[in-house]
């Protein structure tokens, strides 16, 4: 565990509560260079915001499901389509 | 397809497809289908209901797009009903039972707020499995054990990528319930692969 007196401004607790506010852009200067001071001087927290970056890339980086082929007919079948509507070759991002 | 019609703007589609042009909406469901897929597959966790909840959503679509006023992008008009869609298929099935408490996944912490950990609390082999493509079906079980207002949430951001914004409106919570619901879906994923790899399930 990390020595406490490093700790200016946050506990690691509220530092974690805010860490998604944080990777969003969204917390208010101050609150921010807080905690930004807190994770200069602490390791633990700072590999955990790094971790919840990885979580967000992996999600990011799912390739996306295809429908199966024989659904994908048959809702285009459902839907009344006229003619074979191209099956989109995206991935995600 | 007909040439021009992937360039057109949706709300020209919409425009047309109210005129009866029945290619509009044949643009309407190649441009829109995978997403719909993807959302409703990773809610409902199996290709038999969300291929129903697919259809209905399209059925929907098709029944509702007079409604549409343009108060919100057609892609949050699209997603909400597609969300529906999965949600009564989920209803109608009662119970949603392999899903797990995420309070379990919070970090400790001692009395003063300072952290506890009692494992070594993240390796590089947490990033790599993470981040392995062929590990990506393991990433997507664990998603589906998030309780649905939390898989919800979490498919849409970081899945689908949109905004907190546009969350918010497709869920219809304030975009602060988007971020807590995010921030703990992010978590217990992350205490998912950190138990992983430290040899838990």
């Amino acid at each position: 565990m990390k020595p406490r007196a490093v700790h200016p401004l946050r506990t690691c607790r509220e530092t974690i509560a805010l860490l998604t506010e944080y990777m969003e852009g969204d917390l208010p200067p101050p609150i921010r260079r807080a905690l930004e001071r807190h994770l200069e001087l602490c390791a633990p927290c700072a590999g955990y915001l790094a971790s919840l970056r990885t979580v967000r890339a992996a999600a990011a980086g799912l390739r996306r499901t295809a429908m199966p082929a024989e659904m994908h007919r048959r809702l285009h079948a459902v839907l009344g389509l006229r003619r074979q509507v191209p099956r989109p070759a995206r991935r995600r991002r | 397809m007909t040439p021009g019609l992937s360039s057109l703007s949706d709300t020209r589609l919409i425009a047309l497809f109210r005129e009866g042009a029945q290619e509009a909406f044949e643009e309407i469901v190649r441009r829109y289908e995978g997403r719909v897929w993807s959302l409703v597959r990773g809610m409902t966790r199996n290709d038999a209901d969300a291929e129903d909840a697919v259809q209905d959503a399209f059925l929907a679509i098709v029944k509702h797009i007079g409604r549409f006023r343009g108060a919100s992008s057609l892609s949050t008009w699209i997603y909400r009903i597609a969300m529906n869609a999965a949600l009564m298929k989920l209803r109608r099935r009662r119970h949603d039972d392999r899903t797990v408490a995420i309070d379990e996944s919070l970090p400790g912490f001692d009395g003063t707020g300072h952290r506890v950990a009692a494992l070594p609390d993240w390796h590089p082999a947490v990033d790599q499995v993470l981040l392995n493509k062929e590990l990506g079906e393991k990433l997507r079980g664990w998603i589906g054990e998030l309780p649905i207002e939390y898989r919800t949430v979490f498919l849409l951001r970081d899945q689908e990528g949109l905004g907190n914004e546009e969350v918010a409106a497709v869920t219809r919570l304030s975009v602060a319930a988007v971020k807590s619901r995010l921030h703990r879906a992010r978590i217990h994923l992350r205490e998912r692969a950190k138990a992983y790899v430290h040899g838990g399930a």
